[in-house]
């Protein structure tokens, strides 16, 4: 039992009880003394019986699965008392989400009490949560008992998504058809799907002489029917800054919630899929990771917005895993959209990513995020973002810069 | 719908203080609502919105202003004033508590200085420190009612408190009767009320919920829990309030002697020589005034041993010392057989200005050597008492509200004026030496010296008898002070209180009839025989008739003297020291206490026994007796091999102690946290076919888990988290046993896997 903590009010009983015990002592007046008494006992009576003002409680905690940054999780906090008697004053504090500390002023036998709480997701990621913090300085607030009790809850906290109309850097196609399926249609697109048995018709250039070895008939490569627009959305995810070290006024928002750049890229990164997936183009995203380059293809939208919300500063530059990308990666991409966050000291790394990117597809753009700051380089954040940008431009890249307190969907309306 | 951190808008027209709006799309700046802020972030109060705690505090103040009416230590007017102001200022200050108060604070602030004005011309034509009391205690009851215009915080309501507070610790400084425990026991339940409502969140401390719901359980709920909490919660702080009561310790005060009354102008001036008592029946056929319940015969002219009759057990008057003591009233020096005289006509003035505002006792009167101490007593009449006024041996300096105070030869101080009911007066004595050292090396008294002989005087009918006894309670003892011993031990043993002795057939000596007839009478008698006795071994002896200390009041601080305490005792003279008192019959209070009479418990335990045994059968109170007494044989056989009962109570604790450290020490007790999570994990994986065998270990049976690729991923993970932190703690060295963090991880690991296998 962890021992309870004596708050600024019980010195102030005490200090009120020893000025009273002198004047009664002084005076001899007994009255006094029953008064410094009253208030010596209210500071005992208000050490002991939190004590046991926290025991037999349980809790619970009940949050969605998945939630938008940004946006408002509802989140139950179930407090049921399995001892006797009441609870009273008690304080439940959890850090799921966002840190919020909610009141209940008793709990009695056999109750039990759902506070349902509504909270800001202000993270991305995934929000794991094994422990609220109980506290309770009932009944007279002069000590305080805390009590760590475990209740799980997990919730995945997706990157917000911008609505955006038609993005200048992929062209319009002439279905409207999405371009995701849960089976690929089969046709003469480069995507290899896998082998079938010979059919009239088929070209003898799609032979597959291992399989026909292998299964004594004639068996031809399947391909996907080329239907879409491919874009490939590279995330640059060498590095991050805490989000306490952004000022607010820069960021916009109010004092607590500040994306970082990488939020914010991957806030981009998932408008500019959505809005993709919504014009019937095919999106395919790629980000260095801790553990090397990861490619998600063929992923519907909340595939791509839970893998954009596993995403977490990897250290590894940009410019360097280009090379790491296999040739699959872009095969049939038409535009590579590089969302990177306009460090003064990456504009090279990602000038190189671009230039790479330029030899094999037709089309490279790039969002710069901006920062809000630039603490390594010492170089102003507007300054650090027109550098970079400057320097794509160089590589014939479109460039997009998004600074903080920007509208994204104004943003993608035009290039530098 | 509130959010967290808004804590709820306390009004329609109050700024939103968390910024919150609907959530944007736009990905620039989604604004979110504010958690609470971190600890040691130090925020702006807000108004105070709670309606319940302004109340609870309003309701303090005026149980303080009620009280200090109650005790007259306001005027009327002002009390009545304030009472009706002080809600009205509470109420203006609700109303208008998220206004700009700066026309309030400078209205107040002119309210007080004006205030302030005119306790300065009160303090100014006061001529003295009692004077200014009552424009003092009026100040600050504007002051209080004034403040209560501006309290919009819960700070400021706190400063309420304290001055509520304020209010009722000066009332209980000038209360006189336990009646006072009404305020008290309001107040306190108010101030009790007032630090739980204080103790919730203030506005905006914590999140306000979007909904709260309460459902019982599956357990059957039990009712009336929250009130028998309470209940519990309320006794516990009585209780422990009680106990603290009773161990402070009454410390002897360095008493403040400026008054609760007015020196200036007294009542009367005219000295007079005649005793009026107040309440006394006139003499009968033999010229003997009998008692009356409120009238103690014993101060007049003449205490005769004849009278008869009962003492009321009503409250005569109260004092306030620091120590008990008997109060002196008159000295007689001439005993003529049936009564006691005083021959001295000497009559001396005592006079003011000698020093300060005190009529002085001439250092002639004071006895030849003192302890050096100085006992401060102040007197409250309860009911009327004859002008005789009562102090504690020896009186130095009285401060009386009237002038023409006198002192005879024998120290007694008479007052121009009957002491009425509600007449206050303080007394400064210095105690004579009592030590028994100093009695006995005192040099033998002369008795041939003129200023002696009064008190050597024997009646002339003194039976030879008595002289007899007087000579054989001497033989042998070689000193003044073993003598004064013997009689008094003598007198202890061999003479028996009765107040119901009859009355001496005429013509007979009292003494003689008490010491050889009777041996029974009551304190006038046993004193008399003292100091019969002692004269007649040539000790200068004197009888003195005043009160007994009566019984202190734990909680008033007030002795309270009953008219049955009234009382007679002697003083024997010592050369070179004075008169010092020896009381026969019930014995003189200790000049020093004992540190154990500095605590209140034994006359709470007094009271509350007293109590009880009002309401108790005599068959229990029997039982309860031979229990107690059986107790106390025990605790004195306990007490006498302490050795024995020191080294079994020894043994226990470390016994205990041993079993408690082992227990923590211990990771297979049953508060073994990790322990659990792992059974409850075994239980949980045994539901999906993953019994675990006796003989399999917990690495054998996670590798079983972590094996089936039919699992969920999350509850294998889970439940390798659960048995590393299991086999750390079971046989990881000290040093890398898992932390609380690792339990808890632990624990909610094994909650996540009962989860998902259920699921």
């Amino acid at each position: 039992m962890s021992p309870v903590r004596l708050r600024k009010r019980s010195a102030a009983l005490l200090v009120g009880a020893g000025v009273i015990f002198l004047m009664g002592t002084n005076a001899q007046a007994g009255w006094l003394l029953v008064i410094a008494a009253l208030l010596v006992g209210a500071v005992l009576a208000g050490t002991v019986l939190p004590l046991v003002g926290l025991r037999g409680l349980h809790v619970d905690l009940r949050a969605p699965a998945e939630t938008t940054q940004g946006a408002i999780a509802s989140v139950d906090v179930t407090v049921t008392l399995r001892g006797r008697g009441a609870r009273w004053g008690l304080r439940l504090r959890d850090d799921h989400l966002a840190g919020t500390e909610t009141f209940v002023d008793v709990v009695r036998a056999g109750e039990r009490v759902e506070i349902a709480t509504e909270r800001t997701a202000v993270r991305r990621g995934r929000h794991r949560t094994s422990a609220v913090q109980l506290r309770t300085a009932a009944p007279f607030g002069v000590a305080e008992r805390r009590r760590t009790v475990v209740a799980d809850a997990a919730t995945l906290v997706l990157p917000a998504v911008v609505p955006l109309g038609a993005l200048p850097f992929v062209e319009p196609v002439g279905t409207a058809e999405p371009a995701i399926r849960s089976a690929p249609r089969r046709g003469r697109g480069p995507e290899y799907l896998g082998v079938r048995e010979y059919r009239v018709g088929d070209s003898m250039r799609h032979v597959h002489w291992p399989s026909t070895a292998r299964h004594g008939a004639v068996m031809v490569r399947e391909f996907e029917e080329e239907r879409t627009r491919r874009v490939l959305i590279v995330v640059d995810t060498e590095r991050d800054v805490p989000s306490d070290r952004l000022p607010a006024a820069d960021v916009g928002t109010t004092e607590r919630w500040r994306p970082t750049p990488l939020d914010r890229c991957c806030t981009a990164a998932a408008s500019i899929a959505t809005a993709a997936f919504a014009h019937g183009h095919g999106a395919r995203l790629a980000a260095a990771t801790s553990d090397g380059l990861d490619v998600i293809a063929r992923a519907d939208e909340p595939e791509v917005l839970r893998w954009l919300a596993e995403l977490e500063p990897s250290g590894v530059p940009l410019g360097p895993t280009t090379g790491d990308l296999p040739p699959a990666a872009t095969r049939g991409v038409e535009s590579v959209v590089l969302v990177a966050p306009g460090w003064h000291a990456s504009g090279p790394s990602i000038a190189a990513a671009a230039a790479s990117f330029g030899a094999v597809v037709p089309r490279v753009a790039c969002v710069v995020i901006g920062t809000g700051e630039d603490a390594a380089s010492g170089v102003a954040a507007d300054d650090a973002l027109h550098d970079v940008g400057a320097s794509l431009i160089a590589t014939g890249a479109e460039v997009y810069p998004w600074p903080v307190g920007a509208d994204l969907a104004a943003v993608l309306g035009g290039s530098s | 719908m509130t959010r967290p951190g808004t804590a709820g808008p306390p009004r329609p027209d109050a700024p939103r203080r968390d910024g919150a709006d609907a959530p944007r799309r736009d990905g620039a700046a989604a604004p979110a609502p504010a958690p609470p802020s971190r600890p040691g972030r130090r925020r702006k109060a807000l108004p105070e919105d709670g309606v319940a705690i302004r109340v609870v505090v309003a309701c303090a103040v005026e149980v303080g202003i009620v009280s200090l009416m109650a005790q007259e230590a306001v005027p009327a007017a002002t009390g009545i004033a304030a009472l009706v102001l002080a809600p009205l200022g509470y109420w203006f200050s609700f109303r208008r508590r998220y206004d700009n108060a700066v026309v309030v604070k400078i209205l107040i602030s002119i309210a007080l200085l004006a205030a302030l004005g005119q306790f300065l011309r009160a303090a100014r034509e006061a001529s003295s420190v009692d004077q200014v009391r009552e424009p003092l205690a009026t100040l600050f009851l504007w002051v209080q009612v004034l403040h209560a215009f501006d309290v919009p915080r819960r700070r400021d309501l706190a400063f309420s408190m304290v001055s509520s507070t304020t209010l009722v610790a000066a009332a209980g400084a000038v209360a006189l009767a336990t009646s006072f425990v009404w305020f008290l026991l309001a107040w306190a339940a108010l101030a009790a009320a007032w630090l739980w409502l204080s103790a919730r969140p203030a506005g905006g401390e914590v999140a306000e919920p979007v909904a709260l719901r309460r459902a019982p359980t599956g357990r059957r709920a039990r009712r009336g829990a929250a009130l028998r909490s309470l209940v519990a919660a309320v006794v516990t702080a009585v209780l422990l309030a009680t106990a603290v009561f009773m161990v402070t310790p009454r410390l002897p005060g360095n008493v403040v002697r400026a008054l609760p009354f007015s020196l200036g102008g007294g009542a009367a001036t005219a000295a007079t020589q005649v005793y009026e008592t107040p309440n006394a029946p006139p003499a009968d056929g033999e010229g003997v005034v009998d008692f009356a319940p409120l009238a103690y015969p014993g101060f007049g002219q003449r205490m005769d041993l004849r009278a008869r009759g009962q003492l009321s057990d009503e409250i005569a008057f109260r004092v306030r010392a620091d120590r008990a003591a008997l109060w002196r009233g008159e000295a007689f020096d001439t005993f003529d057989g049936t009564g006691w005289t005083s021959s001295s006509e000497e009559r001396l003035g005592l006079h003011r200005g000698w020093e300060g505002d005190a009529a002085t006792v001439p250092p002639e009167q004071l006895p030849s050597s003192s302890t050096g101490e100085r006992v401060t007593q102040t007197f409250t009449m309860a009911t009327d008492q004859p002008n005789v006024v009562l102090t504690a041996y020896a009186a130095e300096r009285v401060y009386f509200p009237a002038a023409g105070l006198v002192v005879d030869a024998d120290g007694a101080i008479r007052s121009p004026i009957t002491l009425d009911e509600g007449l206050v007066y303080s007394v400064v004595s210095t105690p004579p030496v009592t030590d028994p050292a100093a009695l006995r090396n005192a040099p033998p008294v002369d008795t041939a010296a003129a200023d002696v002989q009064r008190f050597l005087q024997l009646p002339s009918g003194t039976s030879q008898r008595v002289v007899d006894l007087a000579a054989s309670l001497a033989t042998g003892r070689s000193t003044q002070l073993d003598v004064v011993r013997a009689v008094e031990a003598w007198l202890r043993e061999r003479t028996r209180y009765d107040l119901t002795v009859p009355r001496e057939p005429a013509g007979v000596d009292a003494v003689d009839h008490f010491l050889f007839e009777t041996r029974r009478g009551f304190c006038e008698h046993i004193a008399s025989a003292m100091a019969i006795l002692l004269r007649a071994n040539g000790i200068p002896t004197r009888l003195v008739a005043g009160f007994g200390p009566g019984s202190r009041n734990p909680f008033t601080g007030y002795y309270e003297v009953r008219f049955a305490d009234a009382h007679a005792w002697v003083e024997v003279y010592y050369a070179g020291i004075g008169w010092v008192p020896y009381d026969p019959t019930f014995g003189v209070p200790p000049a020093s206490p004992s540190w154990t009479t500095r605590f209140a418990a034994p006359e709470v335990l007094r009271a509350v026994g007293g109590a009880i045994g009002r309401v108790v059968p005599e068959s229990v109170k029997v039982a309860a007796g031979a229990a107690g007494r059986l107790v106390a044989h025990l605790a004195g056989v306990a007490l006498g091999g302490w050795p024995v009962a020191l080294l079994v109570a020894a043994s226990l604790a470390a016994g205990v102690v041993l079993i408690r450290r082992r227990r923590s020490r211990s990771p297979t007790g049953p508060a073994d946290e990790v322990g659990r999570a792992f059974e409850d994990l075994v239980d949980a994986l045994a539901g999906v076919g993953h019994a675990r065998t006796p003989s399999e270990t917990p690495s054998e049976f996670q590798e079983r888990v972590a094996a089936d690729r039919d699992l969920d991923t999350e509850v294998r993970a889970s439940s390798d988290v659960v048995i590393r932190t299991f086999e750390a703690r079971r046989f990881a060295a000290p040093d890398a046993r898992p932390s609380d963090a690792d339990v808890l991880r632990a624990r909610a690991a094994a909650a996540r896997v009962s989860h998902l296998v259920r699921r």
